[in-house]
């Protein structure tokens, strides 16, 4: 792509508009892509993942242009050898990031403080056999809902894992949420109405040869499509609504850009909401859109 | 707006209607066939504080010191504010309500909803360019409307209106995505396009190719290649790879599955996020842009396999090593940097010249283009709004010779340059103003182009963004958008 950048846009914003301010430059030192990122809105800045340099970079919330991040988490004793999937739980101040190494091949999750800074070691890592994590090479999708303590984390085959927030080591899932017959990538958390995101890929002539491993970038409906080659788009995909309650094979609460109307084709990002206007923000990698829709109903 | 209530004097009370609320959502949900942890719907957590939405514009929010007003007011965002509200022994809170369950005819309705909006940019914003002198046109890369455009090399376009380019090649059998580089075959025609990120691809078409046409051939190269440029008398394909800091030679007529013929790579090479590439024939010396950030890898054991980033390349000779054999914390970042290597350069080599420090004004340098004749490196300095020329055989912090740059000129984050020899002439192509600009080849200073190509009339506003992810900054009520 051209080049890296975080840019802004008004809440309002429609068709093809400026940003109002755009985050990019060799003093910011982020990297491409940026698969994951978070807005904390307790301390006003966006915590963004870079993995060429094995960091976690603190902007303030206001931050333009070419600005250097406000603190980086970064060091020998940080043990990342990948940063790409990130999120954020800003009331127990913590950083989540979705590892993966191919040699020796590892795949866990490390928590840090929200507030550390430097060569600050992780609060506590969750690795090993038993927790079955398998987000694939950029690392496993996490999402955390501080109010019931869950911490979701990408499984292989599609499934979200469900552990507690707290699991460390070798701990096993408590269980897993998957769309019945599809898999389930970009995962977002909305903890005031319990409500959990994630765009979904029904699966289609799937071949043999187990779960796959995490389809491709972002870890996206891993095991999913196994007979079409990443990047190609489907018509089949959409945003399903969950509670963050619900477990096992269980149908989406509500669903929206449904197909075959639905605009669409490869929502590898996250979903956000605007929760006081009820909207919905969906960000489509194959037509590069940002699709907006306002859902009331979900809400209430 | 909604009422706050904090503290532990609700504790109890918040506890008896979690468990009514358990009682309820079990009955509502027993039997639907929805799995539901229902005894975790209202477990009380230990950090956060209780919440309790009441009507609309009936009280005041009593904000913690330090807690704007706006973020209050502003978002809403109830567990927001009990988070800027938190104490290190806080109490308990319950969620205020559990989703529900809607009927079949609303879940419907919103299933069906179109969006209220749309943030897109349909008009394409060019990030590379390559210059046919031979059929007399121009190659351009639009990245985001994921096509190559062919335009007449002398088309002139005037501010108001659109260039109407002469093929579009777009769609799902181009395999063509984030196009970042491009190359013209001199004596054919043939088109090389370089997918960035998403596609594993550098893809050929003949100059025949136009719409939904599957590519003359398809090789499969390393994640995240940027860069292309093309040694016609050895017939080698060099490319750069940002994520590996690796630069991957394969045979120029390579297909499918064929693996590189030589790799350049490692910690004495001083490759460091590298994305424009370009070959002096004159003198057999590569040139590469670097952004300045890297990891440090480990090789594998003998016997172990290498593979490149997110495994393409598996056991394949001379694939740059992925980033997922890196080594944890050594992760660094140097300045903006011009490396430069004999072609055949291969290993953990040095660089011959390395042109990098303040006075090269250097940042996040993308495309690069050589005039063998003059022995000038053009440069695209993408942040800086910028064309840095300098002299093919400067190192060191040195400042350009020459800066094409300002508001006449029209540069706007230039990410793409070609030099074409025959014509005298430097095209550029400007990501932020949906155009691509030709100046003379001695052009300097503020000064205006001689010609444009133009994907949207000028003025046009352009997003931007590419592969997006979201955030929404509740302070700021503003859409955060990374590429």
């Amino acid at each position: 792509m051209g080049h890296p950048q975080i840019a802004a846009f008004a809440r309002l914003a429609n068709g093809s508009v400026k940003p109002t301010r755009n985050i990019f430059g060799q003093n910011t030192q982020i990297a491409r892509s940026i698969h994951k990122f978070a807005y904390d809105p307790v301390k006003d800045e966006i915590v963004v993942p870079q993995f060429y340099s094995q960091e976690i970079e603190f902007f303030r919330g206001g931050a333009n242009g070419d600005e250097a991040p406000v603190r980086v988490i970064k060091g020998p004793d940080v043990k990342l050898p990948n940063t790409d999937q990130l999120t954020i739980d800003p009331v127990h101040r913590e950083v989540f990031i979705g590892v993966y190494n191919e040699y020796p091949r590892r795949e866990f999750i490390a928590v840090y403080s929200l507030d550390a800074s430097g060569n600050a070691p992780p609060l506590r890592v969750l690795e090993g056999p038993d927790t079955q994590i398998r987000g694939g090479r950029n690392g496993a999708q996490v999402a955390v809902d501080p109010m019931t303590d869950r911490l979701f984390v990408s499984g292989g085959g599609g499934r979200l894992l469900i552990f507690n927030r707290t699991d460390s080591g070798n701990a096993k899932p408590r269980g897993f949420l998957r769309a019945p017959n599809a898999g389930m990538g970009g995962v977002y958390i909305y903890p005031e109405k319990g409500l959990l995101f994630a765009s979904v890929t029904p699966r289609v002539n799937r071949q043999a040869g187990g779960e796959g491993g995490g389809g491709g970038e972002g870890g996206v409906t891993a095991g999913v499509d196994d007979n079409r080659s990443y990047g190609q788009y489907s018509e089949n995909k959409y945003l399903g609504v969950w509670s963050v309650n619900d477990t096992g094979e269980t149908e989406p609460r509500w669903i929206i850009a449904a197909p075959p109307n639905g605009p669409l084709r490869d929502p590898v990002g996250t979903a956000v909401v605007d929760a006081k206007r009820q909207d919905v923000y969906i960000p489509d990698r194959y037509t590069n859109a940002i699709y907006i829709y306002h859902v009331p109903e979900i809400f209430n | 707006m909604a009422k706050i209530a904090f503290g532990l004097k609700k504790r109890s009370g918040f506890l008896i209607v979690g468990l009514l609320f358990t009682i309820a959502a079990v009955s509502v949900l027993s039997g639907s066939g929805r799995k539901t942890e229902a005894t975790q719907v209202s477990k009380p957590v230990g950090q956060l504080v209780a919440v309790e939405p009441l009507p609309a514009a009936d009280g005041e929010i009593c904000l913690p010191a330090g807690a704007s007003a706006s973020t209050a007011n502003d978002n809403g965002s109830l567990f927001e504010l009990a988070a800027l509200q938190q104490a290190p022994a806080a109490t308990p809170q319950t969620r205020a309500a559990a989703p529900g369950v809607p009927s079949a005819a609303v879940k419907a309705e919103v299933a069906n909803r179109r969006p209220a909006r749309i943030l897109k940019d349909s008009h394409p914003s060019y990030s590379a360019v390559a210059v046919d002198v031979t059929h007399n046109e121009v190659i351009l890369g639009a990245e985001n409307i994921l096509s190559l455009m062919i335009h007449d090399r002398t088309q002139n376009t005037p501010p108001r209106a659109l260039s109407e380019p002469k093929r579009i090649i777009n769609g799902l059998n181009t395999e063509l995505e984030y196009v970042c580089g491009v190359y013209v075959d001199p004596a054919s025609g043939d088109v090389y396009a370089i997918n960035n990120d998403t596609l594993n691809k550098l893809t050929v078409f003949s100059r025949q190719a136009k719409g939904n046409a599957v590519p003359d051939r398809a090789l499969e190269v390393p994640m995240s290649a940027f860069g292309i440029a093309v040694d016609e008398k050895d017939q080698e394909l060099m490319l750069t790879v940002e994520d590996d800091s690796a630069v991957s030679t394969f045979r120029k007529t390579a297909n499918g599955s064929e693996a590189p013929i030589r790799l350049l790579q490692g910690d004495k090479t001083l490759l460091a996020w590298p994305h424009g590439i370009t070959h002096d024939p004159k003198t057999d010396l590569i040139y590469v842009s670097n952004w300045g950030s890297r990891s440090k890898k480990a090789e594998p054991p003998a016997g172990v396999p290498r593979v490149g980033t997110l495994g393409r390349g598996f056991g394949k000779s001379n694939w740059p090593l992925s980033r997922a054999f890196n080594i944890p914390g050594q992760g660094e970042f140097t300045p903006s940097s011009i490396t430069v290597y004999r072609r055949t350069a291969q290993g953990d080599t040095a660089p011959l010249q390395v042109i990098q420090g303040p006075k090269t004004q250097l940042n996040w340098p993308a495309a690069l283009a050589v005039d063998p004749e003059h022995g000038d490196l053009y440069v695209a300095n993408d942040p800086a709004d910028s064309i840095l020329v300098f002299k093919a055989d400067a190192t060191g912090d040195v400042a350009p010779i020459r800066v094409i740059a300002g508001p006449k000129s029209g540069i706007k984050n230039p990410t793409g340059v070609a030099v074409d020899l025959k014509n005298q002439e430097l095209w550029v192509t400007n990501l932020s103003n949906h155009n691509a600009t030709v100046f003379k080849l001695t052009a300097s200073g503020d000064t205006p182009p001689i010609r444009v190509i133009r994907g949207a009339p000028e003025g046009t506003p352009t997003s931007t963004f590419i592969n997006t992810r979201v955030v929404f900054d509740t302070k700021r009520d503003e859409l955060l958008v990374a590429s």
